[in-house]
């Protein structure tokens, strides 16, 4: 149960819940001018309301929170987890944090994360950080407060517009007490079983041969057929190579252009290197300054301060040496280079014979026509050969698809069984559920609606329905039905936050009587439940519903109402 | 310039240097041979050639080594 929504900004209106039915109220007050007419939906901040309830339950940053008017205002509820009572405080612009007191199990500063799972502990019982079958907390809780911005109203089984068919089950499976596991594994498998079926068609597709449209189980014969052909073309030019090898002067004529070839590369790497040694020597003559006498002078004069001993007057010695040392140099550099150049020029008349041997035996093998046809068999040989090891690897992956296929199939029927059996077994849980959804339509329409779950080949499907199915706000009616049925049971079980909240966008399509049928039996059952039912309404609205149906619901309105007047909305303040 | 001073650290001070030098004169070399391997050992700090030969006319002033007929670098026999 939620007990208090405030703020530690003045001019936000703070929000005091009492068990049982609340009704928040929002006035509007349409002058005749424009502006008026253009803030009068959304002025008062009723989807606010639940934009913060959500982000004190471990939501994000979403609608007016956005705004960097509120990003530093603490937000803080009061509320019911467990057994204890405690005040859970945020803000936007240290979303990842939250402040807790009151608790004797939590820390009085911990992360959303942890918050998010200690209330997943709480209400669903979980003692990891997932349900079974990877439901999460966020996706259980949206059940109880559906957003339309969302797209929660759109449809009795999805709190959000892009949800899918496999997240939607799973966590419904949660809230009314199925197995959890088998639906995730079901559609586990069902995207597996997908996603490999992509993978084969993708392999068709490289496959040319095949024609448009060819059923994937051909696949495997269609690529086996082909590595047959490629495979018996390979060994005739086998065959014809064979025969042609017969005459021995080409043969040994071809063996000689091979070795002829390899010498020829060999004579050019040796010119490479050589031309390299005779580079980097040269720039060493060029970059090393070989005499600086000043230099030595130094060197002389502080030798005899350090060494005086050693030194004497040996001062034109020590130059003849350094002189020597750097002719030595000079020399030892200009003999690498010349004997580089030297090796280079005796290659040169080897490479000319080489070459022209070479041109010869191209010459005498072109002009033989059969030389000529023989080099292009071969050529046509390794393309085959290629081919086939293509054609080989495309088989193997075809055959593991077409396995894992097998065996991932095999899984879904497994889960499938499965699931139907858990479905029989608990037959007791869905008819309790049908049931209870069957009264609150009927409360609501005199005539039940039913509810139906149903195992499927798809998976576990959830089928409200409610009679006269073409009025209008239908699909509005059975979301009610839905959300009040899940609670109930959800309560049964001992789950659950103990609230729901349900905003006037959800009532805006269904007529005045319906909406105020609607609310008696809100407030009749969290009357009998302990299961705080919490309406935002537009005040239009509410008296379009007392007028239409003579009931009177002011007991249950809350003080602090909600205006689009300057200063009336939730925030105080209007911002955009 | 032959000890450490304010502008020269002591592993580019000559008589550093012409120790080096003559550690790796096991056997009689060349110039170019030595100087190619102190190069590859002076990577890090390179010196340049014209300090190089300083530091072995160094060696030669303190008759530590001597230059052959054969054009290579030796040490020359202990005299003292």
């Amino acid at each position: 149960m939620l007990h208090r929504l405030s703020s530690d900004r003045a001019q936000f209106k703070t929000l005091a819940f009492k068990p049982g039915l609340n009704i928040i109220l929002a006035s509007r007050h349409e002058g005749s001018d424009s502006s008026a007419k253009r803030r009068s939906r959304n002025g008062a901040g009723k989807s606010s309301v639940l934009d913060i309830v959500h982000f004190l339950l471990g939501g994000q940053t979403e609608g007016a929170l956005k705004s960097s008017v509120v990003k530093d205002w603490n937000f803080t509820l009061e509320l019911d987890v467990g057994p204890e009572r405690l005040a859970v405080t945020r803000r936007a612009s240290d979303a990842t944090q939250v402040a807790i007191a009151g608790s004797s199990i939590l820390q009085s500063r911990i992360t959303n994360s942890l918050w998010c799972k200690h209330l997943g502990e709480a209400w669903f019982g979980w003692t990891g950080k997932k349900g079974a079958g990877g439901t999460s907390y966020r996706q259980l809780i949206s059940f109880f407060a559906r957003r339309k911005r969302d797209g929660g109203l759109e449809d009795p089984i999805r709190t959000f517009r892009s949800q899918t068919s496999a997240s939607s089950e799973t966590t419904l499976a949660e809230l009314f007490g199925l197995d959890t596991e088998l639906v995730r594994q079901l559609h586990y498998s069902k995207a597996a079983i997908k996603k490999l079926k992509t993978a084969q068609r993708a392999l068709a597709d490289l496959d040319k041969a095949a024609a448009p449209g060819t059923k994937q189980a051909d696949l495997e014969a269609q690529l086996e057929a082909q590595i047959a052909a490629v495979k018996l073309g390979r060994d005739r030019l086998n065959t014809r190579i064979e025969s042609f090898n017969v005459l021995p002067a080409f043969r040994e004529l071809e063996t000689e252009l091979v070795i002829l070839n390899q010498r020829f590369r060999d004579l050019s790497d040796d010119d490479i290197l050589d031309a390299e040694s005779i580079d980097v020597n040269i720039r060493s003559l060029e970059s090393e300054s070989l005499s600086e006498l000043p230099d030595l002078t130094r060197l002389f004069a502080e030798a005899e301060i350090i060494f005086p001993d050693l030194v004497g007057g040996r001062y034109a010695e020590v130059r003849r040496f350094h002189e020597q040392l750097v002719a030595n140099r000079k020399s030892h550099l200009q003999t690498e280079i010349s004997s580089a150049r030297r090796r280079i020029d005796e290659r040169e008349p080897l490479r000319e014979a080489v070459e022209e041997r070479r041109r010869d035996i191209t010459k005498a093998l072109r002009a033989s026509g059969p030389a000529d046809q023989l080099l292009q068999l071969r050529d046509e040989l390794s393309d085959r050969e290629g081919e086939l090891r293509q054609l080989k690897g495309r088989l193997e992956d075809a055959r593991k698809l077409e396995v894992s296929i097998e065996q991932t199939e095999a899984d879904l029927d497994d889960a499938i069984r499965a699931l139907r059996q858990d479905r029989r077994e608990r037959s007791a849980i869905v008819e309790l559920a049908s049931t209870t959804f069957s009264q609150i339509s009927e409360s609501l329409y005199e005539q039940p609606g039913s509810l139906a779950i149903s195992a499927t080949d798809d998976g576990l499907r959830f089928l409200p329905s409610t009679p006269f199915d073409q009025s209008a706000g239908v699909m509005s009616m059975e979301i009610f039905c839905f959300d009040l049925t899940i609670a109930l049971l959800a309560q049964r079980r001992g789950i659950g936050p103990g609230f729901l909240l349900h905003d006037s966008h959800l009532f805006e399509p269904v007529d005045g009587r319906q909406f105020a049928k609607s609310l008696q039996i809100a407030a009749q059952i969290s009357a009998e439940t302990e299961i705080q039912y919490i309406a935002l309404l537009n005040s239009d609205e509410l008296d379009r519903a007392q007028r239409e149906s003579g009931a009177d619901f002011s007991d249950f309105v809350l003080e602090t109402e909600l205006s689009d007047l300057p200063g009336g909305g939730l925030f105080g303040a209007r911002f955009d | 310039m032959i000890l450490p001073t304010k502008n020269i650290t002591p592993d580019r001070a000559l008589l550093t240097l012409a120790g080096r030098i003559f550690d790796g004169l096991g056997v009689p070399r060349t110039i170019s041979g030595i100087w190619d391997e102190f190069r590859l050992q002076q990577q890090s700090s390179p010196i340049a050639y014209s300090w190089f030969i300083l530091a072995i006319d160094l060696l030669y002033l303190m008759q530590l080594v001597q230059l052959g007929d054969d054009g290579l670098l030796r040490r020359k026999r202990a005299v003292r």
